[in-house]
């Protein structure tokens, strides 16, 4: 539903995009982030918190 | 087209000068569009709006092809929602936590813990700040490295002593369960600030985000109003009631008061962080 453009602290959006009709679901895992933009100081650390924690989950799924 | 592994961000922050809306009710509005079938046959079975959302977000998240939520955000009705729908795909949640928890959401945890465990869902915390007490089924999932908590704290940064200290910085709270300017935590604040510029000392409140608006005007004339993160490291003493903010700097070294009426309400595992024996001693009388 959402593009997944990694948003920065001063220019960062959620964009709709507009799936195909029946188009075949994709094969890779994708990550969804959900966070509050009014409560947090940083949208661009939201990335590097993630990645951050799946270095130290040693590539774990999640 | 999406690459492999990507991360879409979902924003639940309220927009819209008109309409409140966000990206996460966006999100779910759209599901409910994309299978209104689905929607309609489990409302109508489980009598639940909340039944339906949760299912319609299964498809969603099948049909996106995610393979794991993160957490930013939590303890909203839609955000529990997507996070259920998770769980029932057997998809790895983490939780950023952004505070503390009351004793209500311990217990949520606490089914969220085992229903994770029925559907082989993995479940994954990684706390504020070290050390910040959390609900015993978080506390056993917080991320570790070695032993030791890893943390990820998102907040302003917080200003450095000034040369100008304040006496009394007064951190406001939210409540769950009523009315915040109704409650006897605000009247408590109202009294500490009277007393305290009675006999000439700086006093500093900061209100709860949530609270701003309405605390201000409510205030005795000439109150000194600040932000924590601007002010609290030139307080000499920080007061409140239940605050993440009271805990976070209790932990960090500072000197803090809790006010009597909070102590009821502090789960056993924040209470701790004020040993018993001089519990008494921080409170503010």
């Amino acid at each position: 539903m959402f593009d997944g453009e990694e948003p920065t602290a001063t220019d960062f959006a959620v964009r709709p995009s507009r799936p195909k009709v029946g188009a075949a679901a994709p094969q890779a895992k994708h990550r969804l982030l959900i966070f509050n933009s009014g409560r947090i100081d940083n949208v661009a650390l939201l990335a590097e918190a993630v990645r951050g924690k799946d270095a130290l989950c040693g590539g774990r799924a999640s | 087209m999406r690459r492999a592994g990507e991360l879409i961000f979902l924003d639940v922050a309220f927009n819209g000068r008109w309409v409140k809306s966000s990206g996460l009710r966006g999100c779910a509005a759209w599901a409910v569009l994309r299978f209104p079938l689905t929607f309609a046959w489990q409302a109508m079975g489980h009598g639940s709006f909340a039944c339906a959302l949760i299912e319609v977000f299964r498809l969603w998240l099948r049909r996106e092809g995610i393979g794991g939520i993160e957490l930013f955000s939590s303890n909203s009705r839609f955000i529990e929602a997507f996070r259920i729908a998770a769980i029932l795909e057997a998809i790895p949640v983490t939780e950023f936590l952004h505070g503390i928890s009351v004793d209500l959401c311990g217990k949520y945890y606490d089914i969220i813990d085992g229903f994770a465990h029925d559907h082989g869902a993995e479940l994954t915390y990684v706390n504020m700040l070290p050390g910040l007490p959390q609900p015993a089924a978080v506390e056993r999932k917080l991320l570790r490295e070695n032993g030791v908590q890893v943390f990820f704290r998102n907040e302003r940064s917080w200003a450095p002593r000034g040369d100008k200290l304040i006496d009394l910085l007064i951190v406001g709270s939210g409540i769950l369960d009523g009315d915040y300017i109704e409650s006897d935590f605000f009247r408590a604040d109202l009294a500490a600030i009277d007393e305290c510029r009675a006999p000439g000392l700086s006093v500093m409140h900061c209100p709860h985000p949530l609270e701003c608006e309405r605390t201000m005007p409510r205030l005795p004339k000439n109150t000194a109003v600040g932000t924590v993160a601007e002010h609290i490291n030139s307080a000499r003493v920080v007061v409140g009631h239940f605050s993440t903010v009271i805990f976070t700097t209790r932990i960090l070294g500072h000197n803090v008061l809790v006010f009597p009426g909070a102590w009821a309400r502090l789960p056993d595992s924040q209470a701790a962080l004020f040993p018993a024996p001089i519990q008494s001693s921080v409170s503010w009388r």
